[in-house]
């Protein structure tokens, strides 16, 4: 399988006043192209830190994330900034939509952030509105939209640009259960369809839900268990109640 | 093809310079363009509060330009009602020296063809008009003590000039016995046509009818006699004076008639100006000792001197509001981006680069920059307008001599420069601001966590930062200490105290490093101005700008960090109130929202504040000025020179103790690279029984001394620190030593001297002394004594006395008392305008803080639902964000107030300013009510969003997530 992207021995600290926290100890992962990825932990492991990190938010203190082909923080700002509009996407908690901007003007925005014509950025943001079922509320302003609606726009400006990798942190944790449900189903279709997801949560059912499941403790990878091969057939059984 | 004035292209300039790079944003970033344009759209409340809260900055700036218009038109209507087609004018004294004058140039035709023409041959001049004059006094059904008869042929003079509509003069002239009058004398005579007033004329009463009234224009406003606006002429037929003093010998104690020779130059009112070198240089040419007054020149200069001065005055006092609108589109912007923070990080994090971030932003702010400029523009007309209005009351006081009626102008470039000065500042201002909101930390701002620890990476810049501004602190500080620059030496030792603090910040931590800098700021910079003053030097009015500036943001910076212990010990003495423990947490916890508030608002009082103590104190000092300036005598009379009262005739009169005659006339100074005109005052020794005070003594050890010196040598003379200024203290004063030359403009008479001492401030007129046989030296026989300084036990029945006793000589009589008075309830006049037009940037203050109020109101939406639940009821929580914003306007009251108070302190502290000797004295009044009227506002302001904060429903407002 293609390496989309390869973390090795990955280091973060976080320093306030004279306390200092690793929130990242020497952490190695690797995520292929296609893979399902959900990283879980406790409140305080590091999950949100290593999406940060890795995704190139944020700046590492040792160690190196190469991402299609390139060492990530060896580029300044201005090129991950262009490398996140081109190839990658993001969905969180709060959806964070532009609240004056309609479903396709915020599923536009990464297409016209990375050079795409007016014309083209709003036909494939409309498509990919219909692809995660709101082709009917193009038009709507996020105050219109119900919660499940407002993350899948989030989801659906995630995939706009066609990226290598989705980034998700905590997105079913601000949504009802059956609302959830809903968003974490469209997820996993997009994975069939052949989206590569990192998804970070502490919802043991949607981790598990994952084809891979990378748990947290302390900034460090405690554990890294494949749960369904590729083809989506379970390799851990559920018995075993890995993952609560 | 239309030519465009250097102030319209300068504005258009601006204006595409600071637009070009949002309107190609708008049109070729799609994103810029839909965020720009979206949120104005969106949230129309806001918006227009922050185009109210940015447009008053361009109203200021606009107004104070346009005060500048005013006076410069005003002052330019003289040069059309007393000089019209005037240009240059030769003047001769004597009937012989008059006739000579007259046959040598007396028309076009006698001057050579070669004088007439420039080098180029085109005509310089396009009339020349002949006329004599002399003071006199006029009596009707009321009495107008000094006035000016005048021979001039009407026909001659209706032909001088381009038009008669310029000239003044229309119809025949007037027949023996008949007069034509200008309106001036008209009314404060109460005649009209028909009626016979009598003309006191070198002693004799002559009967004149009125044959017609003239308004004062051009020709018919012809008053060289002293700087009032107002001309009291009558026309007589030439010849008249000719016919009155044949056989007459005039003694040496009168001052013979004048006679004028007055030349137009092609161009018209304004235009021939440009021809005045030219002309000057054509009449010289024929006599290198010709005196050739460039009158018309004078006026215009004066002019636009004049505009220039007040106009900055205003703009300088303006820029503290200014200065508050500054900090208000810092605090709007913050906001908006504190409220658009997760949207921000997102865009960010999405690809967005941060140069486009900044641009969207500030192409929003743009938009708001336009809009509120080109209304801001407009209200400042409105401003200009009123500001005129007022300054005309202020203005037109009893006294002729100092009064000035305005008329209330504008250009529309002058509107344009406003708008352009005004949307420069606001997008600066704006930009800045987009830069330092664009440098979010995405992670936190996605999340909405607080904003990160400064990174090692800045911290570590900080000691390199530090070194750079002490050393530059240092530098700058050392070479204005040098060179005696103002600036530097208020502002270099602020910047070291600066970079040490960054220096040590390190290790003292942030709240102690800053008390110290801030309390070292605030000493430095009430210390600097008697500094300033022990080296002889005197600041701009800008300076005071830069302190007030530099103090506020010190006391703010002090108050900043001691925010939580003045929270703390409030809230304890409030008995732990809920509503004042609430009131309190927000401000103290927003620091920098907090801190651009106390700006606006102790900025804006800290200058009403100066302003009510400069006022007070210098209305305080009546007494001392009076008593300085009089001397030994409380009472100036003037009269007319061609009839001036006897010295002896004044000791007659009932209460008169002592008289001290004195020649007085206009003379023309050359001094520190400029020649201005100036009134000069010959004495004798009689004035030295009780001069007026002396401040500087140059080489003398007493004041009796420098007097004695100057009456004895034609060298030197004494003059005070307004000599050669036409709008307060002057820019260059002179000092004892300097020299200058003295020229009398009718005979070219003149003479290089020296000061010899510093007079205090001249409210009186009365310019250079001299000793009289210097004035004799240079005014020859218009030495003569038509002014006196007379001592009287009851100065106001001596008053009364001499002005109904002399009339006939055109005496004048008006206690020192009296002109200080009227002159500092003029000051007082402006003082308090000046405040009022400061006063609007308090509008701005408040509306800062309706705007924080409210945002205040829609970030904490959901803690009030929390409260609401918890049990806070309706009432608490609305009297909790009234007292928030009653926290912060007392708190920026307070430091406006203490700042003022310590900067006049250091002021007076001065030795050697223009308020030497002046008392401190604090002007509660004015200070309980700038206080109370700005707490009231606030309070106001405050109440909507207070009222909607306490109806906010606990269950929607726990429900609110984006």
């Amino acid at each position: 399988m293609e390496t989309i992207l390869r973390a090795e021995s990955v280091r973060k600290t976080y320093r306030t006043g004279a306390d200092e926290v690793v929130a990242l100890c020497d952490l190695d992962l690797t995520v292929h192209a296609g893979e399902f990825v959900s990283v879980m932990g406790p409140s305080g492991s590091g999950k949100t830190t290593l999406l940060n990190c890795l995704s190139g938010l944020d700046d590492i203190d040792s160690g190196e994330v190469w991402f299609d082909g390139r060492i990530l923080h060896d580029m300044s700002d201005l090129e991950r900034t262009r490398q996140r509009a081109s190839t990658m996407g993001f969905v969180f908690q709060a959806f964070n939509l532009i609240p004056v901007f309609s479903a396709a003007e915020n599923v536009e925005l990464p297409l016209l952030l990375s050079g795409h014509s007016t014309g083209d950025s709003r036909k494939r943001a409309v498509e990919t509105l219909d692809r995660v079922g709101l082709g009917h509320r193009v038009d709507h302003r996020p105050m219109e939209l119900s919660g499940g609606e407002q993350q899948r726009v989030a989801i659906a400006r995630a995939l706009a640009s066609g990226p290598q990798l989705v980034w998700a942190d905590e997105p079913t944790g601000a949504l009802d259960s059956e609302t959830a449900g809903s968003v974490m189903q469209l997820l996993h279709d997009l994975h069939h369809e052949g989206l590569t997801l990192v998804l970070v949560t502490h919802d043991p059912e949607v981790g598990q839900s994952a084809q891979r499941l990378v748990r947290m403790r302390d900034g460090a990878m405690v554990e890294d268990l494949t749960l369904r091969s590729p083809d989506g057939e379970r390799t851990v059984p559920q018995s075993l109640g890995i993952g609560t | 093809m239309v030519a465009f004035s250097s102030t319209v292209v300068t504005s258009m300039v601006i204006v595409v310079l600071v637009s070009v790079p949002f309107l190609v944003g708008l049109v070729v970033h799609p994103v810029t363009r839909r965020l720009a344009l979206r949120y104005p759209r969106r949230r129309l409340t806001e918006s227009l509060l922050i185009v109210l809260g940015s447009l008053l900055g361009t109203g200021i700036i606009t107004g104070s330009l346009i005060v500048g218009d005013t006076i410069d038109r005003s002052i330019r209507a003289i040069a059309y009602e007393q000089l019209g087609p005037i240009d240059e004018v030769v003047s001769v004294s004597g009937l012989e020296a008059g006739e000579q004058l007259v046959g040598r140039y007396g028309s076009l035709e006698d001057l050579p063809a070669s004088t007439r023409t420039t080098a180029d041959g085109d005509p310089i001049f396009d009339g020349v008009l002949t006329m004599m004059g002399t003071p006199i006094s006029v009596v009707g059904e009321r009495t107008q003590p000094r006035a000016q008869l005048l021979e001039v042929d009407f026909v001659d003079a209706a032909a001088f000039g381009s038009h008669d509509e310029i000239t003044g003069i229309t119809g025949p002239t007037p027949g023996p016995g008949q007069a034509a009058i200008t309106t001036d004398v008209a009314a404060n005579v109460d005649a009209e046509v028909g009626d016979t007033i009598t003309v006191h004329v070198y002693g004799q009463p002559v009967d004149l009818v009125v044959a017609r009234i003239l308004d004062r224009k051009g020709v018919a406003g012809f008053w060289p006699l002293d700087s009032r606006q107002q001309a009291y002429n009558v026309f007589v037929t030439p010849g008249s004076l000719a016919a009155a003093l044949s056989g007459v010998e005039l003694p040496p104690t009168v001052e013979p008639p004048q006679t004028y020779v007055a030349f137009s130059n092609v161009g018209g009112v304004e235009e021939g100006e440009k021809l005045t070198d030219e002309a000057v240089a054509a009449l010289t040419s024929l006599d290198p000792q010709l005196s050739v007054q460039e009158v018309k020149r004078e006026v215009l200069t004066a002019a636009e001197e004049g505009a220039a001065a007040l106009s900055q005055l205003y703009f300088t006092m303006g820029m503290f509001a200014v200065a508050a609108g500054i900090l208000l589109l810092v605090n709007i912007f913050v906001m908006l981006s504190d409220e658009r923070r997760s949207q921000l990080g997102m865009l960010r994090a999405l690809g967005m680069r941060r140069a486009t971030l900044v641009m969207a932003f500030a192409t929003e702010g743009w938009i708001y920059a336009v809009i509120s400029s080109a209304c801001g523009a407009i209200l400042g007309i409105e401003l200009g307008r009123i500001i005129a209005w007022r300054a005309n009351d202020i203005l037109t006081i009893d006294d002729d001599v100092f009064s000035l009626n305005l008329t209330f102008a504008y250009d529309r470039a002058t509107v344009f420069q406003g708008f352009a000065i005004g949307l420069a500042i606001a997008v600066v201002t704006i930009v800045f601001t987009s830069i330092r909101i664009s440098r979010l930390n995405v992670i936190a701002a996605i999340r909405d966590l607080p904003v990160a620890h400064a990174g090692a990476r800045r911290q570590g810049r900080r000691p390199v930062a530090a070194a750079i501004v002490t050393f530059l602190g240092v530098a700058w500080s050392v070479s204005a200490f040098a060179s005696h620059g103002q600036y530097g030496i208020a502002m270099g030792p602020m910047l070291l105290i600066v970079g040490l603090g960054l220096l040590t910040v390190g290790r003292l931590g942030t709240r102690a490093t800053v008390t110290w800098t801030s309390l070292l700021v605030l000493a430095w910079g009430t210390a600097f101005i008697p500094v300033l003053g022990s080296l002889d030097i005197d600041g701009d009015i800008q300076l005071f700008l830069v302190q007030g500036l530099t103090m506020c943001s010190a006391a703010v910076g002090l108050l900043m960090v001691h925010h939580k212990a003045l929270g703390a010990w409030l809230s304890e003495r409030s008995g732990g109130s809920l509503p004042i423990r609430v009131g309190l947490a927000y401000p103290i916890a927003k620091g920098f929202r907090t801190a651009m508030s106390l700006g606006m608002f102790a900025i804006v009082i800290l200058t009403i504040v100066y302003l009510s103590f400069i006022s007070l104190m210098f209305g305080n000092q009546a007494n001392r000025i009076t008593e300085e300036i009089a001397g030994g005598y409380g009472l100036v009379v003037t009269s007319n020179p061609s009839d001036p009262v006897d010295a002896d005739q004044l000791l007659a009169v009932d209460g008169v103790d002592a008289v001290a005659p004195l020649a007085y006339s206009y003379a023309s100074y050359e001094y520190a690279g400029s020649t201005d005109g100036w009134p000069v005052t010959g004495f004798g020794p009689e004035l030295l029984t009780g001069p007026p005070r002396l401040e500087e003594l140059g080489d003398f050890e007493h004041e009796d001394e420098a007097w004695a010196a100057v009456l004895d040598d034609p060298g030197l003379i004494i003059v005070d620190e307004f000599f050669l200024s036409d709008a307060g203290p002057s820019s260059v004063i002179p000092s004892p030593g300097d020299e200058m030359t003295i020229t009398d403009p009718v005979s070219g008479n003149h003479r290089t001297v020296t000061v010899a001492a510093m007079a205090t401030a001249d409210f009186i007129a009365a310019g250079a002394y001299f000793g009289i046989d210097g004035y004799t030296d240079v005014f020859g026989d218009r030495a003569v004594a038509s002014r006196f300084y007379v001592s009287a036990s009851d100065l106001d029945a001596v008053e009364d006395s001499i002005g109904r006793t002399f009339v006939a000589n055109g005496a004048e009589a008006r206690t020192v008392r009296a002109t200080v008075d009227g002159l500092l309830a003029q000051n007082n006049g402006f003082f308090t305008l000046m405040q009022q037009f400061v006063g609007v940037g308090l509008l701005v203050g408040v509306a800062g803080l309706g705007v924080v109020m409210i945002r205040s109101v829609r970030e904490r939406r959901r803690e009030i639902g929390v409260l609401r639940a918890i049990g806070f009821e309706p009432r608490p929580v609305t009297r909790s964000f009234l007292f928030e914003a009653s926290f912060i306007a007392v708190e920026g009251v307070l430091i406006g107030v203490a700042v003022a108070f310590v900067g006049t302190y250091g002021l007076v502290l001065n030795s050697s300013g223009f308020m030497e000797g002046f008392e401190w004295a604090v002007p509660w009044r004015d200070v309980i009510f700038v206080a109370g009227l700005t707490l009231a506002a606030s309070i106001l302001t405050a109440l909507i969003p207070a009222r909607h904060a306490g109806r906010i429903q606990p269950a929607s407002a726990l429900r609110t997530v984006d």
